[in-house]
């Protein structure tokens, strides 16, 4: 089980990095969603 | 909607029916509790990914939400922004402690961690909330659907719930992670599809660009809300926060979503299962809600009802309303075509001020009127209930979708309500077995005993389902008094496991007795927010409770200097 652990992501050297560019990604949605507000919304 | 054609139905069926035969077909012959359980360990993380979504995806996801988005625009997507950031804390925090321990269940960790009342009453609570949360989940689209298809509601009851129960009792959890995939398929296939239906509606009059611009003026794209005010339901404080927490409670200790991924083959299959999840939630709820601004931009060429319950509408008509409810129509068809007339001219100038106001003036009226037609409906029938956002959607496919896909649509929607109940009844059954029967009631049980009991629960629960959403129709504030009960629990129950992942010098008294009185602080609020003397969204609950249930149990084994209590 320990050794499971120890698995690594695909893509990514560690689990960090997957997790980095799961929030950095959230952050560029809101990021467009912020820009569709003050484009579009009344 | 007169009658649905052969063709949709054959479709409609035939992709249920394929599903439940196929998630038999793919897991018969399971011959152990770890089998039945737990799927044998053997799923793969997007196996998992596609199971816990499809869990958390109900048939009223795909009902209300496009509704949600007709009527007040895109802000609801904000509640999903503490997701990803939970998803993370699960698969660092959760997932080894419950692989190093090897549970079945989630509450069985806090039997190791504190003690065996912690974990029954948590299993308890788990056990109300999603007890009675799965009639909720089948009786909601059952009305629905039985409106549309006109067919007796407690015949749709009887076919959602028993096409549940036999692939569900069948092949336990492998079984619902199967379908899982086949019914995130088919809600995928049919959205795109109707999306593009919609799509190609509105590029028709004007291009997508214009279309998203007219949404705006009518306040339809106001996807951030930036100001923090604990009483609006969602904005993006509420949203990352009150989500956070909501999402952690409901990912990393609600037993129907940890069933999901402690199936998995390895712990990174199960952490990249809730990845997959953190990664695409928020792009799929958007996508959802988008549904339903093209249906907000459809419905302003093509003339909508007033209201889009149409049992209602006829009821009303047949009432000494009926002349009062056709004035609001007729003046309704005035508003709209003025509507229209200036969207169009809008589309050539989109500078033009004078023109915009004159819209949104035009919408507000329109929205008048839609209320004083749901005030003519509760004059004809004081008991009618006059929320039609739920009807939005499945108006638009049953009257403008071309043959066959009207089928498909409506499979979703079964198939949504399938899998978000299957997993209800795998999990309510796994927690009776292992956290009620096994530990307290029967110890020396062999495998082929606990799978046995493992099928009875989860039959019998799914007959307790059926009943409850068969009594649901009776009880007029019984949905909502479930409801509140499950948003109330959450908060505790990660209190919690928050205790004892984070705070190991607690002990086993000091949580139980913080989580009692936390659950009564929350009960207060609620009533207190009831009646009006506070004002506090229900996603402020979720942060607040976990930070009650630690500050007393910290509080209490300091002053108490409680000793360690054994576990078993």
């Amino acid at each position: 089980m320990e050794d499971k652990l120890e698995e690594k992501p695909p893509f990514f050297k560690e689990w960090k990095g997957l997790y980095t560019f799961i929030l950095v990604f959230e952050i560029v949605l809101i990021l467009i969603f912020v820009w569709m507000t003050n484009t579009y919304a009344a | 909607m007169n009658g649905l054609s052969w063709i949709d139905w054959t479709v409609m069926l035939g992709t249920l029916f394929t599903i439940v035969a196929y998630g038999v077909w793919k897991t018969r012959g399971t011959k152990n509790i770890e089998g039945y359980l737990l799927g044998g360990k053997e799923s793969n993380w997007w196996t998992i990914g596609l199971s816990v979504m499809a869990t958390q995806a109900s048939a009223i996801t795909f009902l209300s939400t496009p509704g949600q988005a007709y009527m007040e625009g895109m802000g609801f997507v904000q509640f999903y922004f503490g997701l990803p950031l939970a998803m993370i804390v699960i698969s660092t925090v959760f997932i080894p402690l419950y692989y190093k321990l090897k549970v079945y269940t989630a509450y069985e960790f806090l039997e190791s961690r504190f003690d065996n009342k912690t974990r029954l009453l948590t299993a308890s609570l788990f056990l109300l909330q999603r007890g009675l949360a799965a009639g909720i989940t089948i009786y909601a689209p059952a009305i629905i659907l039985s409106q549309i298809l006109s067919i007796e509601l407690n015949y749709t009851i009887f076919f959602i719930g028993g096409l549940v129960i036999i692939y569900t009792v069948s092949g336990g959890t492998k079984a619902v992670s199967q379908t899982h995939k086949q019914q995130m398929g088919v809600i995928f296939l049919g959205m795109f599809i109707a999306a593009g239906f919609l799509i190609s509606y509105l590029t028709d009059t004007m291009s997508f660009s214009e279309g998203i611009q007219v949404a705006g003026v009518m306040d339809k794209m106001e996807v951030i809300d930036w100001n923090f005010d604990p009483g609006s339901r969602y904005n993006i404080w509420s949203g990352i926060l009150g989500g956070f927490f909501l999402q952690l409670s409901y990912f990393g200790t609600d037993q129907s979503q940890v069933q999901r991924y402690l199936s998995g083959s390895s712990i990174r299959e199960s952490r990249l299962g809730l990845m997959f999840n953190g990664l695409l939630k928020i792009p799929m709820q958007f996508f959802i809600l988008f549904v339903g601004i093209l249906l907000f931009l459809f419905y302003q060429f093509v003339m909508p009802p007033l209201h889009f319950n149409a049992e209602n509408v006829e009821m009303v008509k047949q009432s000494e309303y009926a002349i009062q409810y056709e004035a609001l129509e007729e003046k309704q068809q005035i508003v709209f075509d003025a509507k229209k007339d200036l969207i169009l001219e809008f589309n050539e100038n989109p500078e033009d001020q004078e023109l915009k106001s004159a819209i949104q003036a035009y919408h507000v009226e329109e929205q008048a009127l839609m209320k004083d037609s749901k005030a003519l409906i509760l004059k004809a029938d004081p008991n009618a209930s006059t929320e039609d956002d739920d009807y939005i959607f499945i108006t638009f496919v049953t009257n403008f979708l071309p043959i066959g896909l009207i089928g498909l649509l409506l499979a979703v929607i079964f198939s949504a309500a399938m899998s978000s109940t299957s997993a209800e009844l795998n999990a309510l059954a796994s927690t009776t077995t292992i956290d009620i029967y096994k530990r307290n009631i029967k110890q020396d049980g062999d495998e082929k005993h606990y799978l046995l009991r493992s099928k009875l629960f989860t039959f019998m629960f799914g007959i307790l389902a059926i009943i409850f959403a068969v009594m649901a129709d009776l009880f007029d504030n019984l949905i909502e008094a479930v409801n509140i009960l499950g948003s109330l629990f959450y908060g505790t129950i990660l209190g919690v496991f928050l205790v004892a992942f984070f705070f190991k010098k607690v002990k086993g008294n000091a949580v139980f007795i913080a989580a009692l009185i936390s659950q009564a602080i929350i009960i207060v609020l609620y009533t207190l927010n009831k009646y009006e003397y506070i004002n506090l969204a229900y996603l402020w609950y979720n942060l607040i409770a976990p930070g009650l249930v630690i500050g007393f149990a910290v509080l209490i084994q300091v002053i108490g200097k409680e000793k360690p209590i054994k576990s078993k």
